[in-house]
């Protein structure tokens, strides 16, 4: 699913990147996403139910965790990657990246992000 | 046949968690449907069906299923997938056949792969993976009032 149409109409310079993520890669040998990529890169994670149509109906906790991660579009992210940011793991969705803004660099960069499951709450 | 086993389906579920464990080239073995898989290769346990039926006077059987999910973070890597899925799949059958009380606790033991004749893909997570299940089912005897 592409990032959320009222995320990707929202204006760019309207999202301020006050948050701080490491991003991670997978290592090759154990399968983990251990390998850091980039620290403290700016973004921001935004909710993606912020709909006034009720109650959501989703099946799992995961179905509601998922996120808009606006980040510094200066910065490259391989897809597939991982981030953490306030201590919680977030998936970055493969196909989901977009550059938004007609100018070199763009002037933001999103995706959809899934959070990841704690050993138990 | 076997001695008859007691109706433990939880018995049966951890036994084949620790068989699944152990096979080469698993790199995370989970006991029910996890929201997010930690690593590339991955299994999940699960229990199935456990309908009991009545088998004569004062005695139930059942036939209990447990359903084991592997689970490849594909990432581009197809290729892989399938070939670890299929080394993943003989480790385990030949495993099970080699106990098919599943250490005591079944009577004896099938294998069913069936359900895997389409080619299956899932997201786990926002993590594509290919996912193969494999479905044992065990025999299970209790005496009943």
């Amino acid at each position: 699913m592409p990032p959320s149409s009222w995320a990707a109409a929202r204006s760019a310079s309207s999202v301020r990147l006050t948050q701080r993520a490491t991003v991670y890669g997978e290592d090759i040998a154990s399968g983990l996403y251990s390998q850091v990529l980039i620290r403290s890169l700016r973004c921001r994670l935004i909710s993606r139910n912020t709909n006034n149509t009720g109650l959501p109906t989703f099946d799992r906790a995961e179905d509601m965790a998922g996120r808009d991660f606006w980040f510094d579009p200066t910065a490259y992210i391989p897809e597939g990657s991982q981030v953490e940011v306030d201590g919680i793991r977030w998936q970055l969705k493969a196909g989901t990246f977009q550059s938004l803004g007609d100018c070199t660099p763009p002037a933001a960069k999103m995706c959809m992000a899934v959070r990841q499951q704690v050993a138990s709450f | 046949m076997a001695d008859p086993a007691p109706f433990n389906a939880a018995a049966m579920l951890q036994y084949i968690q620790t068989l699944v464990a152990g096979l080469s080239g698993l790199q995370q073995t989970y006991i029910g449907a996890p929201e997010s898989i930690a690593t590339r290769v991955n299994a999940f346990v699960t229990i199935g069906d456990t309908t009991p039926r009545p088998k004569a006077n004062q005695l139930a059987q059942r036939n209990p299923e447990v359903m084991v999910t592997f689970a490849y973070r594909v990432a581009g890597a197809e290729q892989n997938a399938e070939l670890t899925v299929c080394s993943l799949v003989d480790e385990l059958t030949m495993a099970v056949y080699a106990d098919r009380t599943l250490g005591g606790t079944s009577q004896s033991a099938e294998l069913n792969m069936g359900i895997n004749r389409e080619p299956a893909y899932m997201d786990i997570g926002a993590s594509e993976v290919r996912r193969y299940v494999v479905l044992i089912t065990g025999l299970q005897t209790a005496s009943t009032p």
